[in-house]
C-alpha cells in the first residue's frame, strides 16, 4: 500500500523542525527593559480611583495633597506604624500574573525582571516609598531619614533600626546598605537603570551601624530616586550581607529568605507560581491575607476567564474586556497609570554639531541609521532649511492623528489624548509648576488634516512619502489596532505607513545599535496609579551613552536642557527648565505623542474589599500590587 | 530486516546531527544574550563583558563552541539556562511529565474518536454519519487551537446558563486553566489538543478504508459469505491501518513536544510554556534542549513506525 506523500516521516520531520525554528526566529527574545523615571520634588498622596463599571461610578477620586517644598536638602522623619490585621493574617488570595520570572536574590545578578517580582509582591522593601497610610508621611521604608550637605554632594541616610531580614539573618544595618549598593552597582551588574547612581557615585562610607553616606561626583537631582520604591528598574534593593557571606553567592541566590517586606517567599517556581506568606510581625504593615499564590497564566483571555470563574481573585486585564468582566460580577478597578504611546521617528542621531559629550567627555558619534535624506530627519544643523523642513514634517504628522477617535473607538474610553509633549501631564504641571501655569502652555495636540497637509507641502513633501513603522507588541494589547488607526489618518495627508509588527525584545537590539532609521510605534499599557509628577527631565535625559539605548531617540537639545536641570538647586531653576523643555519639545516634536491609556484590574468582590493602591513611581507603575494594603470585604 | 533497521538507524543519527548544527547556528543568530541581559554594552566594562562571554561559553569561535556543545550533548549535558541558571536537562525533565500527560490524554482522544469514526464514515459512505464525521474532522483541522481553547474555556469553564424550561444549569464544569483540579483539568486542554489529530486520524482512516473496501480480496470475502463485521474488522481494518499508524506515531511525538499554543492558553506548566518562555527571553540553551527533544521524539517515533510497517506489511522489509 502506498503511503500518502504528506505522511512520509522525513517530510514530517522537516516540517516539524522548520515550524519550531520559524517560531524561534519569529518570536525574537530578550528581557524587558526599564523605560521611564520621575523626579522627586513634591509629594502628592492620592487614593486610587475605584470604579465599579457596571454600577456607574460608585466612588469618586479623592486627592489628599500635601504641599511640600523640594526636599532635596531637608530631613523628613517618619514613624511607620505596623497596622495588624484584626484577627491576624489568614486565608489565601490567588493572583494571576503573565510571567513568573526566575529568582535572583543577590545584588550583582539582580536583573530587571526578578527585581520587579520581589517588589511587586512586597517581599523586599526599599529605602522609602510614596506612602498614604499616615497623612503627611512619605518615608516608610528601610530608611529613616535622609539629608544632603549644602553642596548636595553628600547624601546621608539614617537606616531604620529594628527591621529584621526574614530567615534569621539579623537586622538591616548600614553595612547591608553599603554592601548591597556596591554589589548592585558593580561592573557588569545585571541591575538595569543604574546609570545615574553608578556614574554619580564617588564612594559610599559607613559612618556607624545605622548611618551611611553616599558621596557624589557632582550634584544630581535624580540621584535620590534610586532609593525609592516600588520596583522601579533602578530602585536600590537592600539584601542581607550575612546571608551571602554564610551561604556563598550561588546558594544565597537560590535561597528565598532575606526579604524585608510584609510578605516572605515560600515557593518560587519559574513559569509556574510564586507563593508568599504574610509576616505577622512586619514593621510597616501586617497583611490581612496569610498566603498569596501568584499563578502564571500567560494568556490574557485565560486570565479574564479565570477571573470570571473566580478561580483567581486578582488579574490585570485588557481594557476591552472591562465591561464584560464587570457584567459577570467582578469589580473592575481603573488604573490611572500613565501608559503612553508615541511614534518615535528614529534616525535623528546626530550629536556632532551640538557638541554634546558623553559622561566620559567624549563626543557622541553619529549612529549607523542617521540619514538626513529622511523627511523627518533633515539635517544636523538647526539653522538650515532642511532642519526646519524636517521639523515641519514631524509637526504635520502630529497634526494628522485623530487621537480622540483612538481613545473612543479603540481604548473604549480608557485613556486620553496625548499632549504635545506626551511625557508631561497637564494636571501635574499645572499643580506643581507655577511658572508653567502662568505661562499658559498650549497643551492640546490638535487634529487638523488640512493644516497637516499644508505643512507637508511647505516642507517640500506635497505628495507625502512612504515610511515603515515598526509596532512593538507585548505591552499594550491594542498597540497594533492603534497603529493601524494612525496609518489611516496619515494616509489622508499622503503619508503611506507600512506596518511591521514585532516584539519589543525583538526590536530592541536594532534600537540599541541605532540601526533603525524608520518609525517605531511604542505603546505602554497603563498600570497602577503613579505619582503624577511632571517627569520632563527624566525622559529627556535618557541620552546616550548611559541610558537612551532603548528609547530610540537621541536629541541633543533635550540633553542640553536636562543637563541644566540636573544641576538645579532651587525650585525656580527646575521650573524654568521644565517650561523650557516643554516649549522646545512642543515645537520640535521629538517624538509624536499619541494617547495615554489607563489600565484595568479585575478583583473578586468575595475576596477583595477596600484596597488603597499606593502610588507607584515612574516607570512601570504597575510593578507593585501592594497586597499588604488589601482588605477583606467587610 | 536487519539491513532495513541499520539503514533506518543510520538515517536517524544523520538527521539528529544535522539538527544539532541547525539548532546551534540558529540559536546564535537570535542575538548575543549579553545584550539582552546587560543592556547597552557601554554600561559595562570590557573585562566584565568578556567575563560574561566566558560564563556563557560564547567567547570562542563558533566551530569550537559547536564541538564543545556536541561533546557535552553526548554526555547528556544540555548546558545551563542563562537566566534560570539551572541545568536545562533538569528544567526539561521537570516539565516533560506535564506535557506527556496532556499529550497522552489528547492522543487517547484522537485514537478513540478518530479511528472508529473514520471506519464508520467509510462503511456508511454518503450517509449522515459520514457527513457528520467529516465535518467534525474538517472543523478540528481548520479551527486554530488557541481559538478552540478559548471558546471551550468560556463555554465549559466560565460557563453559560442553560434554561431548558423544566430545569436550568450552568456549564461551568471544568477549571479554566492550570492542572490543579485533578482529572478535570485534563479535559479541556486534552480536547483542544487532540481534536485536530482526531480529525486527521478520521480522514486518513476513512480514505484508507475506502481504498481497501474496493479491493478484490474484500469482494472475494463478501462473495464467500463472510459477515459484514468480519469483512470490516478482520480484512479491511488491518490493511487500512498503515497510514493512520504512521500518522499516530508522529502525532504522539508532536503532541508531547508541540503543545506550545495549548499550554499557553491553558497555562499548562509543560514544555510548550517553557519553550515560549525561552524564546521570549532568548534563553537559547533551553530552546536548543527542547528542539533537540522534539527532533529526537520525531526521529524515534518515525523509526518505530518504520519497524511497525514492516510488521504490518512484510513487503516493506525488502524495499
Amino acid at each position: 500500500m502506498r503511503v500518502p506523500v504528506f505522511v512520509r516521516p522525513r517530510l514530517l520531520i522537516l516540517f516539524g523542525c522548520l515550524a519550531v525554528f520559524g517560531l524561534a526566529i519569529a518570536c525574537g527574545g530578550g528581557t524587558k527593559e526599564v523605560v521611564r523615571e520621575v523626579p522627586v520634588d513634591r509629594i502628592i498622596e492620592k487614593q486610587v480611583v475605584r470604579e465599579v463599571v457596571k454600577e456607574v461610578a460608585v466612588e469618586k477620586q479623592v486627592f489628599i495633597e500635601v504641599e511640600r517644598p523640594v526636599v532635596i536638602t531637608q530631613i523628613i522623619v517618619a514613624t511607620p506604624t505596623a497596622v495588624p490585621a484584626a484577627a491576624g493574617p489568614s486565608g489565601t488570595l490567588i493572583v494571576a500574573d503573565a510571567d513568573i520570572a526566575f529568582p535572583n536574590l543577590i545584588p550583582c545578578k539582580f536583573a530587571y525582571d526578578p527585581q520587579q517580582q520581589v517588589h511587586r509582591w512586597s517581599v523586599f522593601d526599599t529605602a522609602y516609598y510614596w506612602g498614604f497610610d499616615e497623612p503627611g508621611i512619605s518615608l516608610i521604608g528601610l530608611g529613616k531619614s535622609w539629608t544632603y550637605n549644602p553642596q548636595q554632594t553628600v547624601l546621608t541616610w539614617k537606616v531604620r533600626k529594628g527591621v529584621a531580614f526574614d530567615g534569621g539573618w539579623g537586622d538591616v544595618t548600614a553595612e547591608d546598605w553599603d554592601w548591597s549598593w556596591n554589589s548592585q552597582h558593580c561592573d557588569g551588574s545585571l541591575h538595569s537603570g543604574i546609570f545615574i547612581s553608578k556614574s554619580y557615585t564617588k564612594e559610599t562610607r559607613v559612618v556607624d551601624e545605622s548611618t551611611i553616606e553616599f558621596h557624589l561626583t557632582e550634584p544630581n537631582l535624580f540621584y535620590l530616586y534610586k532609593f525609592s520604591g516600588p520596583g522601579e528598574g533602578g530602585s536600590f534593593t537592600i539584601f542581607s550581607k550575612a546571608k551571602s557571606d554564610a551561604l556563598g553567592e550561588q546558594k544565597a541566590d537560590r535561597n528565598l529568605t532575606g526579604g524585608t517586606g510584609p510578605f516572605r517567599f515560600v515557593k518560587w517556581s519559574p513559569g509556574d507560581e510564586i507563593v508568599t506568606e504574610a509576616r505577622p510581625d512586619h514593621y510597616r504593615r501586617v497583611p490581612e491575607y496569610g498566603t498569596v499564590r501568584i499563578v502564571e497564566i500567560p494568556e490574557a483571555a485565560t486570565q479574564v476567564a479565570a477571573l470570571m470563574a473566580k478561580e483567581v481573585d486578582i488579574a490585570e486585564m485588557p481594557t476591552i474586556d472591562a465591561a464584560r468582566v464587570a457584567d459577570s460580577g467582578i469589580n473592575v478597578i481603573k488604573l490611572l497609570g500613565d501608559g503612553t504611546s508615541q511614534i518615535i521617528m528614529q534616525g535623528r542621531f546626530c550629536f556632532g554639531p551640538q557638541g554634546v559629550l558623553d559622561d566620559k567627555g567624549n563626543p557622541v558619534p553619529d549612529r549607523p541609521a542617521f540619514d538626513p535624506s529622511k523627511p523627518w530627519v533633515g539635517s544636523c544643523d538647526p539653522d538650515s532649511q532642511e532642519w526646519e523642513n524636517a521639523r515641519k514634517v514631524r509637526n504635520a504628522v502630529a497634526l494628522a492623528i485623530n487621537r480622540q477617535a483612538i481613545v473612543d473607538n479603540i481604548l473604549g474610553g480608557f485613556g486620553f489624548a496625548g499632549a504635545k509633549p506626551g511625557f508631561m501631564f497637564k494636571q501635574a504641571v499645572d499643580q506643581y509648576v507655577p511658572l508653567a501655569k502662568a505661562a499658559g502652555l498650549d497643551w492640546e495636540s490638535k487634529y487638523d488634516s488640512s493644516a497637516a497637509r499644508a505643512l507637508l507641502s511647505e516642507a517640500g513633501w506635497p505628495n507625502g512619502f512612504e515610511v515603515l513603522m515598526r509596532v512593538t507588541t507585548g505591552d499594550h494589547p491594542l498597540a497594533v489596532e492603534m497603529a493601524e488607526a494612525i496609518a489611516k489618518d496619515l494616509a489622508v495627508i499622503g503619508v503611506d505607513v507600512k506596518i511591521e509588527t514585532l516584539t519589543y525584545t525583538g526590536n530592541r537590539p536594532a534600537v540599541v545599535a541605532r540601526e533603525n532609521g524608520d518609525w517605531w510605534f511604542q505603546a505602554d499599557s497603563g498600570g497602577a496609579p503613579s505619582a503624577a509628577f511632571p517627569n520632563t527631565e527624566t525622559w529627556a535625559h535618557r541620552r546616550n551613552p548611559e541610558a537612551a539605548f532603548n528609547s530610540g531617540w537621541e536629541l541633543p537639545e533635550a540633553v542640553v536642557l536636562s543637563k541644566v536641570m540636573e544641576r538645579c538647586e532651587t525650585q525656580q531653576c527646575l521650573d524654568e527648565g521644565r517650561v523650557a523643555m516643554f516649549d522646545w519639545w512642543a515645537e520640535d516634536q521629538g517624538y509624536v505623542s499619541v494617547v495615554n491609556s489607563f489600565g484595568a484590574m479585575g478583583v473578586n468582590p468575595d475576596k477583595v474589599g477596600d484596597w488603597r493602591q499606593p502610588l507607584g513611581i515612574g516607570i512601570h507603575p504597575g510593578n507593585r500590587f501592594s497586597l499588604e494594603y488589601l482588605q477583606k470585604p467587610k | 530486516m536487519k539491513r532495513f533497521l541499520v539503514r533506518r538507524a543510520f538515517t536517524a543519527v544523520i538527521t539528529l546531527l544535522a539538527v544539532t548544527v541547525l539548532v546551534f547556528v540558529l540559536a546564535r543568530m537570535t542575538g548575543d544574550p549579553r545584550v539582552l541581559l546587560l543592556g547597552d554594552q557601554t554600561q559595562t566594562s570590557q573585562e566584565q563583558w568578556d567575563a560574561w562571554g566566558r560564563d556563557f561559553g560564547i567567547d570562542k569561535p563558533i566551530a569550537i563552541q559547536y564541538v564543545i556543545y556536541l561533546g557535552k550533548l553526548v554526555r547528556g549535558d544540555l548546558g545551563d539556562s542563562i537566566l534560570q541558571r539551572r541545568p536545562v536537562a533538569e528544567l526539561i525533565w521537570h516539565r516533560l511529565p506535564n506535557s506527556a500527560q496532556l499529550a497522552g490524554v489528547a492522543f487517547a482522544f484522537s485514537i478513540v474518536i478518530g479511528i472508529p469514526l473514520g471506519i464508520v464514515a467509510a462503511v456508511t459512505r454518503g450517509s449522515a454519519w459520514d457527513y457528520s464525521s467529516r465535518s467534525f474532522a474538517m472543523f478540528g483541522h481548520a479551527a486554530p487551537s488557541f481559538w478552540v481553547g478559548i471558546v471551550l474555556i468560556f463555554v465549559f469553564a466560565v460557563g453559560v446558563n442553560v434554561n431548558l424550561g423544566l430545569f436550568e444549569f450552568k456549564t461551568d464544569w471544568f477549571p479554566t486553566s492550570r492542572k490543579e483540579a485533578g482529572l478535570l483539568s485534563y479535559v479541556l486542554p486534552g480536547l483542544t489538543l487532540g481534536w485536530a489529530s482526531a480529525g486527521g486520524q478520521l480522514r486518513l482512516m476513512r480514505s484508507s478504508m475506502l481504498e481497501v473496501l474496493d479491493a478484490e480480496y474484500i469482494k472475494l470475502a463478501r462473495a464467500k459469505g463472510a459477515s459484514r463485521t468480519t469483512v470490516i474488522l478482520k480484512h479491511a481494518v488491518r490493511n487500512a491501518f498503515i497510514a493512520p499508524l504512521t500518522y499516530a506515531g508522529l502525532t504522539l511525538a508532536g503532541l508531547v513536544t508541540g503543545t506550545i499554543v495549548v499550554e499557553t492558553v491553558f497555562a499548562w506548566p509543560g514544555l510548550g510554556l517553557l519553550s515560549i518562555w525561552a524564546v521570549n527571553n532568548s534563553d537559547y540553551p533551553i530552546l536548543q534542549g527542547i528542539i533537540l527533544l522534539v527532533t529526537f521524539a520525531f526521529v524515534l517515533t518515525a523509526f518505530i513506525t518504520d519497524v511497525l510497517y514492516a510488521f504490518l506489511d512484510p513487503r516493506i522489509r525488502f524495499t
